[in-house]
């Protein structure tokens, strides 16, 4: 079985080899055969990938306790589904999940070109280097099919923190994220070197939303875990390995917005491709961040050679895409410029001005405790405080600019109309901040982001209803004006969707942020406390064994007023195998808070301490990732024949209308 | 520490205890003498109490009075690709009381991987195996704890047991390999589920006498074959990528 999978790793690193020397024999000469040879190396090359990840996969399941990478993650007690996930749970597994990801996305590019034949040899070339780096990791470096001598009866097991459905799919959806970023980035060097075509712009547009949503779903997936799993009450903590994955997503969603600039007006298309470049050296940035050992410390990273040859990687793929950008840099200058300083293109090019200055600050804040550390020899921490207080700024930049954006025309919007326009989100923005503050709310950046949350709102409403008018003057009803309108213009649509799922996110964020309440008591069986409305009494503890687990559970009931609403069991489990203890939260999620208990410690006395944290609107952040989901779905459907709907031009200066792509 | 003690026959059941000999010590006779015959005999049997307690409690006091004796040592030597797993069972007669006695059993220096599967409560690694307590109970007990060491084609490994044993068998498994107990006896092989295994007994092991167990025939895995089917498909590549290049090249 190891022997299987170390021949499937070294003959990937062979076959990736052959393939690179054919695509660039192809690139030369434009020889057929060559540009073929090339293709079917990426295709066996992903056989091979699958090959490998079947033989771990069929070893963890086997038990195969042989392979240290198996006697390391499992063990004889561990469940099925988790046995899977501990694919992903160590770092010679995650890496051949990112080959095995990158091998799929490979075989389903390489399908997706056959309108674009030109565009294969530099594709193949660019999935197979970045192929064969990965396959030589594996191979030398991080090898999951590295055998012991003796096996040991048992597995260590997976670490207890992984053991959680969240974080059975976070890791698999995030890197779809950070591997998908691959194939724009190949997708870049392709139209750097063929030509940035109408094909090529649909392809990098569809292939950068697939990989965005996925680094989207990874992120609330990760997210939703640190809140259920670490018992601290947060689910962002602004950690290194949390802003590897934010990076990337803010450069593919400012890529995402400028793509439409290029389109419609064939401006920034060096721009694009620069935001394609950085959005796949942030995914294998973010990578290296995760498993170098950088992050722990400075010395780990110069022990560990992996953390040497990712960087090596990232110094080639940025030398090498730089080269080439300035080398092609005459296929650039065909393009316009602005017309107008009010216009959707301006909007968008501030969008992403502020999109990548956000990454920039978040690099800045990341990689600065490893500079100093590096200096100095001192770890200088950069906390919350930092990245809190440079964000919050442009998140409310970016708020304005999501509510005007829709509002403004191409090219050269009228000040007159946009006005018009604008004038009644911003009327409900304003009432509603002087709503909330009546209503109590007094943190600024809490008042800010939930009127312009309302302004963005309007805007997309007064899109909508502006679409509606100009149908039902052709005769349509209502009703069928606004589901024509819809299904004709789902990229539109699916944007706005997304915004408002955006929003629903910043809005729980802003409000758990600001406004979250907890305390931490001691109570005796039959005490109660109260927090945020609801009575908590505690009744008794319990503990008990498991096979290697000692359990401690308590048992609380909740009311609010004299209505009770159930019972709720806050556990400590104590690890006996990994020496871990892990505390089993109890949460209670409403719409408008979540109860989220934590049992800190029971004494001998039966007297317990717990932490209880009042966390508002939370449910919205994972709401909000199902509609930007929805909405990404609706935008990547692709689009039907549109049959006798009136044409808007957005080309001219209307306030608004129904017009897309 | 647990010493085992000489070997004894069954129907032998040693030196009786002081208080059951006839004799009467001349401490009973003074105490009887001071006290009366009932508070004696209730003192008497006060003491008693506390000396069988602290048999039960101190092995090392305890096995001076017990006749404790190790019949049978079971080795089953199980060959793996690389390593063998040996599993050894040791049949233990107690002809006292039941009690609690401590060993330290030591293995050979490269076993990995203890397990303790019967008999051996709380046991802890020490400098040369391991240490842990026996629950004896009147009669035989059963001790069974198996370990790995890592071998090559042919290995010998070096039994050192720290108490004697009556008597000592070992069987091996593996298909080609072959065993042989130096100073010791072969016995007719056992053929369990289709597979012949070989036997060896060796009587009389004392403490610290070195057992040596001669095998040959390992399993050895050959890691080979998949450096050296991708080596052969890397020259196959690069053959007909040559060739692709050079009839390029000699078209017009």
């Amino acid at each position: 079985m190891a022997d299987l999978g170390s021949f499937a790793l070294l003959a990937g690193l062979v076959v990736c080899v052959y393939g690179v020397v054919a695509a660039v024999i192809g690139i030369r000469t434009r020889e057929r055969r060559f540009v073929e040879t090339s293709l079917r190396a990426v295709r066996a090359w992903a056989a091979l990938m699958v090959l490998a990840s079947g033989t771990l996969m069929f070893a963890l399941v086997t038990r195969h306790f042989r392979l240290e990478f198996v006697a390391a993650v499992t063990s004889r007690d561990l469940p099925l589904v988790y046995t899977v996930a501990a694919f992903w749970g160590g770092h010679a597994g995650s890496l051949l999940l990112w080959a095995l990801i990158l091998g799929l996305y490979g075989i389903v590019i390489l399908r997706g070109l056959r309108s674009s034949p030109q565009m294969y040899a530099p594709v193949a070339l660019v999935l197979l280097v970045t192929a064969g780096f990965f396959t030589w990791l594996l191979a030398f470096t991080s090898n999951p099919f590295t055998v012991m001598q003796i096996p040991p009866p048992d597995g260590r097991g997976l670490n207890p923190l992984l053991k959680n459905p969240w974080m059975s799919i976070h890791p698999p959806t995030l890197y779809l994220g950070f591997v998908g970023m691959t194939v724009p980035f190949a997708l870049a060097v392709a139209g750097v070197l063929t030509g940035l075509t109408a094909e090529w712009i649909k392809l990098a547009r569809r292939w950068m939303m697939i990989a965005w949503i996925f680094l989207t779903l990874g992120l609330l997936f990760g997210a939703k875990w640190s809140y259920v799993v670490l018992g601290w009450g947060g689910y962002w903590a602004w950690d290194p390995v949390e802003n590897a994955a934010l990076m990337p997503w803010l450069t593919s969603t400012a890529f995402l917005h400028s793509i439409q600039v290029q389109e419609r007006r064939g401006l920034l298309g060096a721009w694009n491709v620069s935001l394609m470049i950085i959005s796949f050296v942030l995914a294998i940035f973010g990578t290296f961040l995760t498993r170098s050992g950088v992050m722990s410390s400075v010395h780990a990273f110069a022990d560990s050679s992996i953390g040497v040859y990712f960087l090596i990687f990232l110094g080639l793929v940025l030398a090498s895409s730089g080269w080439l950008l300035l080398a092609r840099w005459d296929r650039f200058r065909q393009g316009g410029s602005l017309d107008a300083l009010l216009s959707r293109e301006s909007a968008f090019l501030l969008n992403n001005l502020v999109l990548v200055a956000a990454a920039f600050v978040i690099f800045t804040g990341t990689v600065f405790p490893i500079i100093a550390e590096a200096f100095t020899g001192d770890r200088i921490n950069v906390g919350p405080p930092y990245f809190n207080q440079v964000m919050a700024p442009l998140v409310i930049l970016l708020l304005v600019l999501m509510g005007t954006a829709p509002l403004l025309a191409w090219r050269k919007a009228d000040a007159q109309s946009f006005g018009r326009a604008v004038s009644a989100p911003a009327a409900v923005a304003i009432l509603a901040g002087l709503g909330f503050a009546a209503l109590g709310v007094r943190s600024p950046g809490a008042l800010a982001v939930l009127a312009l949350g309302l302004f963005v709102a309007g805007a997309v409403a007064v899109e909508l209803l502006h679409g509606v008018r100009i149908l039902r003057t052709h005769g349509e009803p209502a009703a069928v004006a606004v589901g024509r309108l819809l299904l004709n213009n789902r990229r539109r649509y699916g944007g706005y969707v997304v915004h408002l799922g955006i929003l629903l996110i910043l809005t729980g964020v802003t409000m758990s942020s600001a406004y979250a309440t907890q305390v931490q008591v001691t109570l005796r069986p039959g005490e109660q406390t109260s927090l945020g409305g609801y009575t908590l009494r505690y009744h008794d503890a319990q503990a008990w064994r498991l096979p290697g687990l000692q359990i401690t559970s308590t048992t609380v009931s909740v009311s609010t007023g004299p209505r009770p609403l159930g019972l709720l069991r806050p556990q400590h489990v104590y690890h006996e195998v990994q020496d871990q203890a892990t505390s089993e939260i109890a949460l209670r999620s409403t719409w408008w808070n979540d109860l989220y208990l934590v049992l800190v410690g029971v004494s001998p006395d039966r007297r317990a301490t717990f932490r209880i944290i009042v966390n508002p609107l939370v449910t919205w952040i994972w709401f909000g990732g199902g509609v930007i989901l929805t909405g990404t779905l609706i935008a990547l459907v692709p689009a039907t024949r549109r049959r006798d709907v009136p044409e808007v031009r957005r080309d001219v200066a209307v306030p608004a209308g129904a017009k897309a792509q | 520490m647990w010493r085992c003690p000489p070997v004894r026959r069954r129907n032998d059941p040693g030196p009786a205890p002081w208080h059951r000999r006839r004799a009467v010590p001349l401490p009973a006779l003074a105490a009887v003498l001071a006290f009366g015959r009932h508070l004696t005999v209730t003192i008497v049997r006060f003491l008693l109490g506390i000396v069988s307690v602290l048999c039960a409690v101190t092995p090392a006091w305890a096995d001076q009075h017990t006749g404790i004796r190790v019949g049978l040592l079971l080795m089953a030597i199980d060959a793996q690709p690389d390593h063998v797993r040996i599993s050894e069972a040791l049949r233990v007669t107690n002809a006292g009381d039941p009690r609690r006695v401590s060993v330290e059993i030591s293995l050979p220096p490269r076993a990995q991987y203890v397990t303790f599967h019967r008999g051996v409560v709380s046991p802890v690694q020490t400098e040369h195996g391991f240490g842990g307590t026996i629950p004896l109970r009147r009669g035989i007990t059963e001790v069974a704890y198996s370990y790995a060491i890592p071998t090559g084609s042919r290995e010998a490994i070096v039994r050192v047991l720290p108490f004697d044993v009556e008597r000592m068998e070992v069987v091996g498994r593996g298909a080609q390999v072959r065993l042989a107990v130096v100073a010791g006896r072969e016995l007719t092989s056992v053929i369990v589920g289709g597979e012949v295994l070989p036997r060896w007994e060796i009587r009389g092991v004392r403490a610290g006498q070195p057992v040596v167990v001669e095998l040959v025939g390992l399993p050895v895995t050959s890691r080979w074959w998949p450096s050296g089917a991708a080596g052969g498909l890397a020259v196959i590549l690069a053959l007909g990528l040559l060739k692709g290049v050079t009839s390029a090249s000699q078209k017009p």
